[in-house]
């Protein structure tokens, strides 16, 4: 027999049965016994090594039933954030351009038309994750982003377990990359500071207009401009839709390498009241334009492509398909049944107004190539006061 | 198009994923936990995990599969916590100074055992990933099976890759401490 690979002798080590077949070999050869004695030696040092790690202390029954409700939390949020963010932007629907790219029809090129979305979830995106960013703010939060989540200037109604799937579904496709680490809120001293990180003039509430319970000076949160690339690579796709039994979906081999890229623009939010949902409490968010590009193929491409891709419900998919003017609008993917929408006027721009019957309203709308947002545990009208009077 | 599976069962995923929060907090916390030595940060490392779980139709699949699923998502944050950390060597040190041992240590017990734990995270830290987190699932008790089915490698290949893990991984260590002697 001849000697064994080193990975079958180290398989042997550990009893492994596939192994097993090796002692015989073993008790004869003197070169393995000496490769054996190694691996021991290496083993039982990882061993001993691994072995110093374990933590001190595990967490008893109580920690993993606060953890557990933490996690609850956060999953319902990330359901509320993901479709108002990048992800979702990139899942859903597909961006818009607007001014003369909207004009251009869509052809095919390659290098990076850019197109900007002309809608307003930037703002409520950042608001929310500079909430769910803030330890603090995390689990106390949760229910008072709810509303806030649901923004946009053309809403789309979901399941909200879908839209996460969409995202899911995302890296089974491609890969997605960023550096949303670095991409996290961080609070800054002043608004002259934030300003100047954002690039543009942070607007602030009338001190008059605050509701009650609601003033003080606001924490303030920056998060830098990035960009989020999703990559569609062919090969994954096709093994992953194997995988659910949908070899069938047509996959064009042009689309391989082709790339969605998502600019996120910088942002602020103001932060006033305690994180604490039994106490009045208001976000304040400003950002730039959302961005979308496309690399590889065109924007138009890219969208039909990715709403014929199986993982979008049918009811999803007919309410993207009917936004004409896809290029200007950035749906906004909304609970169905739990959030309500309208819309309506800030100082005569248009706004879309979320209301979240016991819990709180948001506002949201976009002005002078901004995108702004206010929301609260606040009726409806106290938000709207605060909005209208930002300087 | 098919819907995927899970939504035409919502109702019936909190419950399933409370249980599973429940089996399986303590394994991906320790696991966690090994990496990064800080309590907090392991804790946010699992939440973010079951996290992604929920948005997913893994709640339907088998308890084996889910396991696997877990751990090599978990395995992949932690990394990308660490990696996150711009600083990791700092980041390591902070870690092994906020890593007690335990309350009944002496004062030269603990620092030496602070030392330690850092040289093995960062030997650790030099390892491919791949050979990073098969070393650390054997040596966290893992069977094969499973090491191979949370690195999605077959599991003729565990014992060329444990091999070859542990090889590096005692030549980074013994550096460290070498240096520390």
């Amino acid at each position: 027999m001849p000697c064994p690979d080193e990975g079958t002798l180290r398989a042997w080590l550990d009893d492994e049965p596939s192994a097993a077949g090796a002692g015989e070999h073993l008790a004869g050869c003197a070169g393995c016994q000496d490769a054996v004695a190694r691996l021991r030696l290496d083993a039982r040092t990882a061993a001993h090594a691994v072995q110093l790690l374990h933590p001190a202390v595990e967490p008893d029954a109580e920690a993993v039933e606060v953890a557990l409700e933490h996690a609850t939390a956060r999953s319902r949020l990330r359901a509320a954030v993901a479709p108002a963010g990048a992800r979702a932007a990139a899942t859903t629907v597909l961006p818009p351009a607007d001014g003369a790219a909207a004009a251009t029809p869509p052809r095919r090129r390659r290098g990076t038309p850019r197109a900007r979305l002309g809608a307003a979830a930037a703002a409520a995106a950042l608001a929310l994750v500079a909430v769910v960013a803030t330890p603090a703010g995390r689990g106390a939060a949760a229910a008072f982003l709810e509303q806030f989540r649901s923004d946009r200037f053309q809403p789309i109604e979901v399941d909200p377990a879908q839209a996460e799937q969409a995202f899911e579904q995302l890296d089974q496709l491609g890969t997605v990359s960023g550096d949303l680490q670095g991409a996290q809120p961080r609070p800054v001293a002043s608004l002259a500071e934030a300003s100047r990180r954002v690039g543009f003039t942070v607007r602030t509430p009338a001190p008059a207009s605050l509701p009650a319970g609601v003033g003080g000076d606001p924490e303030i949160m920056v998060s830098p401009a990035h960009e989020v690339r999703f990559t569609f690579d062919l090969a994954k796709a096709r093994r992953s839709l194997e995988r659910d039994g949908r070899a069938g979906v047509e996959l064009p081999a042009r689309f391989d390498g082709a790339s969605l890229v998502v600019s996120i623009p910088a942002g602020v939010v103001l932060v006033y009241g305690e994180q604490d949902l039994t106490r009045p409490g208001m976000l304040v968010g400003q950002a730039g334009r959302l961005r979308v590009s496309a690399e590889g193929v065109s924007l138009g491409e890219l969208r039909e492509f990715l709403l014929d891709l199986p993982g979008l419900s049918d009811a999803t998919r007919r309410q993207l398909r009917a936004i004409d003017d896809w290029r200007t609008t950035l749906p906004l993917p909304i609970p169905a049944g739990q959030v309500r929408w309208s819309r309506s006027t800030v100082n005569g721009v248009e706004a879309l107004v979320l209301a979240q019957p016991g819990i709180g309203a948001g506002l949201l709308w976009q002005q002078d190539g901004r995108i702004y947002g206010v929301a609260g545990n606040l009726p409806v009208q106290e938000v709207r006061g605060v909005a209208e009077r930002l300087r | 198009m098919v819907a995927p599976a899970r939504s035409a069962s919502p109702r019936s995923a909190p419950a399933d994923f409370d249980e599973l929060f429940r089996g399986r907090y303590r394994e991906l916390y320790s696991l966690s936990h090994r990496l990064l030595g800080d309590a907090a940060e392991a804790e946010d490392v699992v939440q973010e995990v079951f996290w992604r779980l929920a948005g997913t139709t893994m709640l339907d699949r088998p308890d084996e599969e889910i396991a696997a699923w877990l751990r090599r998502v978990c395995i992949n944050a932690t990394y990308n916590r660490l990696r996150g950390q711009r600083r990791a060597a700092r980041r390591l040190e902070r870690a092994a100074r906020l890593d007690p041992g335990g309350p009944a240590e002496d004062a030269l017990t603990g620092v030496l055992r602070d030392e330690r734990r850092h040289a093995v995270r960062r030997a650790l830290a030099a390892l491919p990933e791949r050979q990073r987190a098969c070393l650390l699932l054997r040596h966290s008790g893992y069977s094969y099976a499973e090491i191979a089915a949370a690195l999605e490698i077959a599991t003729g290949s565990v014992g060329t890759l444990l091999a070859r893990a542990e090889r590096t991984f005692r030549h980074n260590y013994q550096e460290h401490e070498d240096a520390l002697s």
